[in-house]
């Protein structure tokens, strides 16, 4: 997938999105003046410009009732906004954080360009329906710009809802999500013999396993790749806090484990938009500033794979 | 270096530890003014538990069983349901322990005699005293501030702490029965969700849990009230 670089502001980008994309989308408002312009890769379903860095809310956004989190979580959005970020990535499954997610939207105001990615999840083919629905009331968005099937659970009949939503015009996008490697099998063959604008898989620099067929084959077909857990669940960045980060990370700007973790992931050709969640402004800063500096080639990925592999 | 990026117990906890202990401040900061009011209710409870009159051991039964009730009603139903979604499960069973902590309590042929400062009723009421009043300073030894602290009646983990302690002093034999099953599994799911999150507070419950079992299981099982009369001796 080749990179829409950041040579166009982020007003063109939106501009180029929306037409693209049928003039769908938000009103323009304060967010594109202030967001920098940002690495971007096209969505091949539809060519619109992609920002590679995206904002996951499992846990980190799961906050309740609570006031002063609810606002820090607001301020994670802004934070993302302002740094050119525009997929959030949700689900029934994570408790709160699609309330969290309604709440920040509605304190930034109508204009965020957010790219609203949500899941229908449900053992129970009839309730997928208004599982969408309370998804869509929870963030208040009128309709979401991308809904997957989670985790694969009952794909057959929500793939058949999400394809009729589509085409009522109710949702943009579509497409599946795992996290399983286990399961990548059966996600090839959902691959293969279904229309799907998105996957979403675990990928990171020890979890390489979408590497071998899922990617290829996403490329292949022209679907574009959301790649979550890119520190697993933080597991990778405590695994290599206090270990030195070598020397030559500065060929590509990495100045901390974190973004040595995520531009390894978000420099794989087939990685449409890495999706990293966290609770903290800096943080969100961080992994933003991984979509607007230089990325790896891929000698130098395989490079930065067996430095990890051997610490 | 694989072998940690396989399947964790925390890969299916919904929420932080930050979120989970913030729960405590938020009902403390909601109950607000009332929190000594709740603090001295808690209190009450170790006096009740020695009295002899029926008037009193009914109303500190009366007082338990409310403790179930705002707890469920608190904890579970405003504030942690929505961060996991499994707590509402949880409430209709916090209700039936209110109703039959009622039972033993209004029931006489349910509670033991009043020989209470045996081995068993003393572990009871040591387990009691600290549901009440050490509890909430555990947070303060981990260095969480006191306003997410647990008290008896608002949290279920030092509810059922009292209960387990309750129970120890006053049900029959029979009765323990009707009241440990429900608080040990509630604070057996609470203890492994805090091993869960990672919090050092998570070695509190499972102490108090073996505390309970071990002296069930070491004491002698003392007649119960109804059999209370002296053996018939030709
Ligand atoms: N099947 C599925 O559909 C599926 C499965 C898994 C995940 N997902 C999606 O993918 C998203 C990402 O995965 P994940 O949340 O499991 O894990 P992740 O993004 O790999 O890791 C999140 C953790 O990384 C930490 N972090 C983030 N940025 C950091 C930085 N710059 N420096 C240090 N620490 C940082 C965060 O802590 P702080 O809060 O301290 O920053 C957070 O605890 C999820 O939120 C979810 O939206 C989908």
């Amino acid at each position: 997938m080749t990179d829409i670089t950041p040579t166009l502001t982020r007003r063109h980008l939106l501009q180029q999105s929306l037409a693209l994309a049928g003039a769908s989308m938000l009103p323009l408002g304060g967010w594109a003046d202030v967001a920098p312009a940002v690495r971007s890769r096209a969505i091949p379903s539809s060519g619109e410009a992609m920002p590679i860095v995206g904002l996951g809310t499992w846990i980190t956004f799961n906050v309740g009732n609570d006031t002063t989190l609810l606002n820090e979580s607001a301020a994670v959005m802004a934070a993302f906004f302002e740094a050119g970020g525009r997929m959030i990535d949700s689900s029934p499954m994570y408790g709160s954080s699609q309330n969290t997610l309604g709440f920040g939207l509605n304190k930034l105001g109508e204009s965020t360009p957010v790219f609203s990615a949500d899941k229908v999840w449900t053992s129970n083919a009839n309730n997928g329906a208004s599982q969408i629905e309370t998804s869509e009331q929870r963030w208040g968005v009128p309709r979401f710009d991308l809904l997957q099937v989670h985790n694969l659970v009952n794909w057959e009949s929500h793939l058949r809802l999400l394809r009729r939503m589509k085409a009522a015009g109710e949702v943009r996008y579509i497409g599946i999500t795992t996290s399983e490697s286990r399961r990548h099998a059966e996600f090839e063959n959902v691959m293969h013999g279904q229309p799907l604008d998105f996957i979403q898989v675990s990928y990171n620099i020890l979890n390489r396993d979408s590497e071998n067929r899922i990617l290829p084959l996403a490329m292949d077909k022209g679907i574009a790749v959301i790649a979550n857990r890119p520190f697993q669940q933080r597991r990778l960045i405590h695994h290599l806090e206090g270990k030195p980060l070598p020397p030559w990370a500065q060929e590509f700007d990495a100045t901390s484990w974190s973004q040595f973790l995520l531009k390894y992931v978000i420099s794989h050709p087939a990685i449409t938009c890495a999706i990293p969640a966290t609770t903290r402004v800096d943080h969100v800063r961080e992994n933003m500033a991984c979509a607007a500096g230089p990325l790896p080639d891929a000698t130098q990925r395989e490079r930065m794979a067996a430095y990890v592999r051997d610490l | 270096m694989d072998t940690w990026l396989s399947y964790h117990l925390s890969d299916f906890m919904l929420f932080s530890e930050r979120v989970y202990w913030r729960l405590f401040d938020q009902i403390n900061s909601l109950v607000g003014a009332f929190l000594p009011a709740v603090i001295a209710l808690g209190c009450l409870l170790l006096v009740g538990v020695w009295s002899r009159h029926r008037a009193v051991q009914i109303a500190t039964a009366l007082l338990l069983a409310a403790f179930w009730i705002s707890s469920a009603c608190l904890f579970l139903w405003l504030h942690y349901a929505p961060v996991n979604w499994a707590a509402r499960y949880a409430v209709p069973f916090f209700l039936l322990e209110a109703g039959l902590i009622l039972l033993v309590g209004i029931n006489p042929q349910l509670n033991r005699p009043l020989t209470r400062w045996d081995a068993r009723g003393s572990v009871g009421f040591v387990m009691l005293v600290y549901a009440v009043i050490a509890h909430p300073f555990t947070s303060l030894m981990f260095g969480r501030p006191l306003g997410s602290a647990e008290f008896v009646g608002l949290a279920p983990d030092a509810t059922a702490l009292a209960t387990l302690g309750y129970a120890l002093m006053v049900a029959s034999n029979k009765a323990l029965w009707l009241l440990l099953p429900i608080s040990v599994i509630a604070l057996a799911l609470s203890g492994l969700t805090l091993y869960t999150l990672g919090t050092p507070e998570a070695w509190v419950i499972p102490i108090a849990l073996l505390v309970t079992l071990a002296t069930l299981f070491s004491t002698k099982p003392l007649a119960d009230a109804t059999n209370t009369a002296p053996p018939a001796r030709p």
